[in-house]
């Protein structure tokens, strides 16, 4: 019997065609459930159908406005739990006294489920953009703020001592040692949340919008127009897919140094 | 000259205190080469990290140039045992991370960096990241980044520790080299009798613990050294007479 291996390597070849393998399979298992009849339509239309939506959709323009502002909305709401989780999480990092102060509070809000937020947000903002910027904010930012403090309070000590002997100050110890060496797996915490930025858009936006990929899903659902549903949720999945690719190739562009890539 | 003026470390250990180091004194003059030979869990990584002021003492002194220092800084650089190179960061500028710090100027920084480069034989490897070196070469362009630094005192953690044997012996060789070379004063500790007798001008011996210095040797082999000095009588005696009293 071959022995499993944690390191193991397949060429790139290999993987791109057990990639495709995987969602061939996915589409095909979907395909027999749907043309066979054995799932109502209603219930699931077939690969075809939805192929079908996804195209009348783009010609109409309707599905570019859709994306470009829930992408136009996250970006926003990550931006900001981005422009606040990094330096936090890197205080919480190296600060005991700060880690004291914040964690309870931000392991608190973590455990809520953002979703509970969604009637007071709307009572306090409206049903604008800022209510969805400020969900997938509270959505993300506790999150991606320990999962920051988590990369940096395991840094490797040895490097701090190293730079502590050719002359470093504590300033130079954050900017030139806990930061560079932080940096991948920030990334990697942002690349995450990134999944948790899409479903938290979409949420806010079946919820309470007027526009948006959650609006078209559940505009779609009340007209009984079900393979607008799934186009909508097929994109989503692409989208998401797409966002983490450039997460992933960013990385290898970034962090050269990095042992493994 | 630095000097370690009764020196003692009590580590606390759970309540219950561990000396770790008893009233220690020596010295090490300019330009000098001393090794500390003692068996592992002695405390002599204690010993450095305290004179590099990474860890506090319980009592004494460390004085260099006739000022007390308690805190790390340039004029103390440190070569540990573990590789700690800046993975983020390319051989050359891991050399020049102690002149960015001090805001050296530029021109003078690529001087310094291009002449460590080449003492260090690296001069080919100046972009690379130190995930492609070996365990050798990534120790020479540790050292070559302290040198670079121009520290008053190189301190060495058993630099050599990790590498294999061969290339081991060629770094006592590259070291003594350089040394001769580039007139440091080194302080370099190891539990490797044969490594320290190469090296240094004098060895100091330390009990297990609570450390203290058991005995001095005066090692006044001919500079400079090379690789076959290892094999001769006189080597091997006093070899044999400082592992006799090491295991005594």
């Amino acid at each position: 019997m071959k022995k499993f291996s944690l390191n193991e390597k397949i060429s790139r070849g290999q993987y791109l065609l057990l990639a495709f393998l995987g969602i061939f399979l996915l589409i095909f298992f979907w395909a027999i459930v749907s043309f066979s009849g054995y799932i109502k339509p209603l219930f699931l239309p077939t690969p075809l159908a939805v192929f079908d939506s996804i195209i009348k959709l783009f010609r109409d323009l309707h599905l570019l406005q859709d994306i470009g502002i829930s992408i136009y909305r996250i970006f926003l709401g990550f931006i900001l739990s981005v422009a606040i989780s990094i330096p936090l999480g890197i205080y919480l990092g190296i600060s005991k006294k700060g880690q004291a102060f914040c964690e309870p509070v931000i392991s608190f809000f973590r455990y809520i489920p953002p979703s509970a937020f969604v009637p007071l947000f709307i009572l306090w903002f409206g049903i604008g953009e800022l209510q969805k910027v400020l969900l997938i904010f509270v959505g993300v930012s506790p999150y991606l703020t320990l999962l920051i403090f988590d990369v940096v309070a395991n840094i490797k000590k040895e490097y701090a001592e190293a730079a502590y002997t050719l002359g470093a100050k504590q300033r130079d110890i954050i900017f030139r040692i806990v930061v560079p060496q932080s940096l991948p797996g920030i990334w990697d915490a942002m690349r995450l949340m990134m999944g948790a930025a899409w479903t938290l858009v979409v949420l806010a936006e079946i919820i309470a919008a007027t526009s948006g990929l959650g609006y078209l899903i559940i505009t779609s659902q009340r007209f009984l127009q079900t393979p607008n549903v799934i186009a909508a949720i097929f994109i989503i999945g692409l989208l998401g897919l797409f966002t983490d690719l450039m997460f992933k190739f960013s990385y290898k562009k970034l962090f050269p140094w990095q042992e493994k890539l | 000259m630095l000097q370690v003026k009764n020196l003692s470390k009590i580590y606390d250990n759970n309540g219950k205190p561990t000396e770790v180091i008893k009233d220690l004194s020596f010295e090490v003059s300019d330009k000098q080469f001393i090794a500390i030979v003692g068996s592992s869990g002695c405390g002599k990584t204690t010993i450095l990290k305290i004179i590099a002021g990474l860890l506090e003492s319980t009592k004494g002194e460390i004085i260099l140039d006739n000022n007390i220092v308690s805190e790390p800084g340039q004029d103390r650089g440190m070569v540990f045992q573990n590789f700690t190179l800046f993975p983020w960061l390319t051989v050359k500028n891991n050399i020049g991370f102690g002149l960015d710090v001090r805001n050296v100027d530029q021109n003078e920084k690529d001087k310094i960096i291009e002449h460590y480069l080449q003492v260090t034989d690296l001069t080919d490897f100046a972009d690379f990241y130190p995930k492609s070196l070996s365990g050798g070469m990534q120790q020479r362009v540790a050292i070559a980044r302290t040198l670079a630094n121009n520290p008053k005192i190189l301190l060495m953690d058993e630099p050599f520790g990790s590498l294999d044997s061969q290339t081991r012996s060629a770094m006592q060789e590259f070291l003594t080299k350089l040394w001769e070379s580039e007139q440091k004063t080194i302080l370099f500790v190891t539990h490797d009798v044969e490594e320290a007798i190469f090296l240094a001008d004098k060895v100091i011996l330390l009990t297990t613990r609570p450390t203290k210095i058991k005995k001095e040797y005066n090692v006044n082999f001919q500079r400079p050294r090379v690789h076959n000095l290892k094999f001769s009588e006189e080597f091997f005696k006093l070899e044999r007479e400082i592992t006799k009293d090491l295991e005594s």
